[in-house]
């Protein structure tokens, strides 16, 4: 047995505490959402920390205050907190679980640019956690456009709400994509919350970092011997990484129109899970440690300039096709849109990381919406074996092998091999060994929102984006876009709705003697 | 939470043809669309043959979030001769829905053995390059651990708030602390023990044992022994108790009161909450975790891991009631 007496750690607290798990959020917490009436408090965050308290989770002491522009009372977002929780939960209103929460969910409106300010909202901020016997550790999301990012940081600085120098009681900040729409926006974003938090105290969310099989490619990785071995130059052929969407854009065509798919999912989500796989092995799990290695990966690749542009990248826009069957309009007819739009619906790029480990190794990128189906896939794969032996009839080629990460849906991975056809011809057969979360470890998976939510309480930044990373991201995306607003005159290619994307990104993979891999 | 079971088929077996007719079981289970056979461990399920069973833990929801073959055992203890097998069934239960359905396998022996034979049997039927996770699902201070299937296992499963003696479970268990063990009342106490610490955030000095009094439900004596380890171990005491007395049935399930002064920081637990009061502020509540007896199973048997403080608290168990 061992001793805890005998060690040196004094404080009861920590002798009790050694050895329990961390997951629970420890610290008392006020969690401010500014947007806390909008959409994603509703789809996501409300049910993502109703979610955590199913799960005894939430710290002991804590209190969630929706502030937004409109009027509501704290019963009101009650009903609509749990209204959210009912349509988008993964799981249903527990009785006694949800009157916990309802009981630490309070609203309060307050509007930046108001001559009020934060003053209504530092009042009733006070009063909640005066009696709850909250000590001011605050979250604040910024569940809001970014243009008010700035003012909303500035507000809460003027209104001393945050602490930069002091641990206790601690201030964080939870911003959301899109950090800026180009290079010099991002910095003015960034550099606008620098003035009131300090790195260490900014959260930037990029929700796919927080789904289950996103944080499993470390462990596929690095927990097994049989994979990281193969994962350079020397045994891998090329990688592919395809994040495609069945809708079109919806409600977001306002947003939207303006990004295209280079900003709102290339500059961000792809490049992320790029820097996770082709990252190099970590010194340790420690936050910075993984966030530098990812940096790493982003700062070696190669630049796409000039006319290169076109040749190693294919951009897109859907035009009237189908949607299970039924009709479904082209991009310039969806409701919001220029109709002179030009943007992209989907890219497709070739790119490569210029580094020891992955040097010559192309990996393509392609992502849209309104392609066939929802599926996010990262392959993998490997060089063929040399055309002897089984391969040695050019006719009947074998399949290389291939290891696929299934993001979503169906989230797990699998490893195709060749394997002998039973009987005497000894013919040989593509086969999979397939591994499914869901039938593998039964259960429901935990929304990518409650981890990161869960972590930021816990001070945990391992799956949020450092700046550097963020700016990076946007100084490697931005010959692109500077191309692209250049070459307004040139043709852009179109794929009609249902299809997997234009004739173009088949001729860019196929020039090299390859083809996207069928999902 | 599982995925909704859709189907079982179960047939009649012997042993020498278990394998076969599950082979033929998932033949006819794939007939009706693509399932995939799921299987993280073996998880193998002694009950005496003998003790008349309460309603329990379903087998099958805990199987369905933590896939694995199933081995039932209904275990009739002989004294001598060859091992008798008195029935054998194999089934598959599929869950899920048809796009993402997916079977466990389960395979049922009512068994006449000596402890030295019945492994044998085990051997047979497990697969031996997954986990084996035994799970004694009868009280173990009252019906003793096959010692002969419990060092197959990785893990032993478990739930000391069916023990009808706490001293005999600790005594039982004295010997198996080389395996994961796994107490589901152990993780019923995982709020409490963060109650504990929050509790030792408000009062800060040494506690001692005469600080600490705590009150039960009848029916959850174990846990607040459970309690009473894991303050021991953590906290050095050696032979000295804490008071343990129990409660009048009623709502609450566990209480506790720290401190020696006149202001003692105060727990209580109902089962659906644990709350932390004292008179300097607000109360603090920690909600317990919504999940039922087979979620709280599946979760342990998920966790391939030793606890350390677990066995510390039933090191110090051991102490307190070998020196009594």
């Amino acid at each position: 047995m061992s001793d805890p007496a005998s060690t040196p750690v004094s404080s009861i607290v920590e002798r009790l505490s050694a050895g329990e798990p961390s997951a629970a959020a420890a610290d008392p917490v006020t969690f401010v959402i500014f947007g806390g009436g909008g959409d994603l408090a509703h789809r996501k965050l409300l049910p993502a920390l109703y979610n955590l308290q199913l799960d005894g989770l939430l710290p002991p002491r804590v209190a969630i205050v929706g502030c937004g522009r409109g009027e509501m009372t704290d019963d009101a977002y009650r009903a609509f907190a749990k209204d959210g929780i009912e349509r988008f939960s993964r799981r249903p209103i527990e009785p006694h679980a949800w009157e916990l929460f309802a009981d630490a969910l309070f609203f309060v409106s307050a509007s930046i640019g108001d001559d009020r300010g934060l003053a209504p909202l530092g009042a009733r901020l006070d009063i909640i956690e005066h009696e709850r016997g909250l000590p001011g550790n605050r979250i604040y999301y910024l569940a809001i456009p970014p243009t008010l990012f700035g003012p909303t940081v500035k507000e809460l600085d003027r209104a001393r709400f945050i602490n930069r120098s002091a641990a206790y009681p601690f201030a964080r900040v939870i911003v959301e994509k899109p950090i800026g729409r180009d290079l010099d926006s991002a910095r003015a974003i960034n550099d606008s919350i620098a003035e009131a938090f300090a790195e260490s105290q900014i959260y930037r969310i990029d929700h796919y970092l927080g789904k289950e099989t996103v944080q499993n490619i470390l462990v596929l990785r690095f927990a097994n011997s049989i994979f990281e071995p193969l994962f350079n130059a020397r045994h891998v052929d090329h990688v592919q990484i395809t994040v495609a969407e069945e809708e079109g854009v919806g409600t977001r065509a306002g947003y939207y129109d303006q990004a295209g798919a280079l900003r709102d999912m290339v500059q961000n989500h792809l490049l992320q899970l790029l820097a996770l796989v082709a990252m190099e092995s970590p010194r340790s799990l420690h936050a910075d440690v993984i966030r530098d290695q990812k940096l790493d990966v982003l700062l070696s690749l190669r630049p796409i300039t000039g006319d290169s542009v076109a040749t190693t990248i294919v951009r897109a826009q859907y035009v009237d096709g189908f949607d299970l069957g039924a009709p479904a309009c082209g991009y310039l007819a969806e409701q919001g849109v220029a109709k002179d739009s030009r943007t992209e619906t989907f890219v497709a790029l070739k790119l490569f990381v210029d580094n020891w480990r992955w040097a010559g190794v192309p990996f393509f990128i392609r992502t849209g919406k309104r392609l066939p189906k929802r599926a996010s896939e990262i392959s993998v794969h490997l060089k063929r074996v040399p055309p002897i032996l089984f391969n040695a009839d050019p006719s009947a080629p074998l399949d290389a092998n291939v290891l696929s990460i299934r993001i979503q849906p169906d989230e797990g991975f699998a490893l195709a091999i060749s394997s002998k056809i039973p009987g005497p011809r000894g013919s040989v057969y593509p086969v999979q060994m397939d591994f499914h979360y869901g039938s593998t470890f039964g259960g429901s998976t935990p929304e990518a929102y409650e981890r990161l939510l869960l972590d930021v309480m816990a001070g945990e930044p391992t799956l949020f984006m450092r700046r550097d990373a963020v700016e990076a991201a946007w100084q490697w995306v931005m010959p692109i876009l500077d191309y692209w607003s250049r070459a307004t005159a040139a043709p852009l290619p179109t794929y009609a709705a249902g299809e997997w994307g234009p004739l173009e990104a088949d001729r860019l993979i196929e020039s090299t003697g390859r083809q996207w891999r069928p999902l | 939470m599982a995925a909704a079971l859709t189907d079982r088929v179960w047939r009649t077996s012997t042993p020498a043809t278990i394998e076969r007719d599950l082979a033929a079981l998932w033949r006819d289970v794939g007939a009706k669309g693509p399932v995939a056979r799921a299987i993280m461990s073996n998880l193998v399920i002694v009950r005496a043959a003998r003790v008349e069973r309460r309603a329990g833990v379903s087998i099958d929801a805990v199987a369905g979030q933590h896939p694995s073959r199933v081995l039932i055992i209904d275990h009739e203890q002989a004294t001598s001769g060859p091992c008798e097998i008195t029935g054998a069934r194999v089934g598959v239960v599929t869950y899920g829905p048809p796009e993402a359905r997916y079977g466990v396998e389960q395979v049922a022996v009512r068994s006449a053995c000596t402890d030295e034979s019945l492994p044998a049997l085990i051997r047979r039927l497990v697969r031996g390059e997954r986990p084996i996770s035994v799970w004694w699902a009868e009280d173990l201070s009252n019906v003793p651990l096959l010692g002969s299937i419990v060092d197959m296992g990785r893990q032993l499963v478990y739930d000391s708030r069916q023990w009808a003696s706490i001293a005999k479970g600790v005594q039982a268990l004295e010997p198996w602390q080389h395996l994961d063990l796994a107490d589901v009342n152990w993780r019923r106490l995982a709020p409490i023990r963060r109650a504990v610490i929050e509790a030792a955030k408000i009062d800060r000095s040494d506690w001692r044992p005469s600080d600490v009094h705590i009150a039960h439900r009848a029916d959850h004596e174990s846990l607040a022994w459970l309690l009473v380890g894991w303050l021991a171990s953590r906290l050095g005491w050696n032979s000295a108790r804490p008071h343990v007395e129990a409660l009048p049935d009623g709502d609450r399930v566990l209480s506790l009161s720290i401190g020696g002064g006149a202001d003692p920081v105060r727990i209580r637990s109902d089962g659906r909450q644990v709350v932390v009061q004292h008179a300097s502020r607000p109360p603090s509540i920690i909600g317990v975790p919504h999940e039922g007896e087979a979620d709280a199973v599946a979760a342990e048997l998920h966790t391939l891991s030793h606890d350390v403080r677990l066995h510390d608290a039933l090191s110090a168990l051991h102490r307190y009631f070998s020196a009594a």
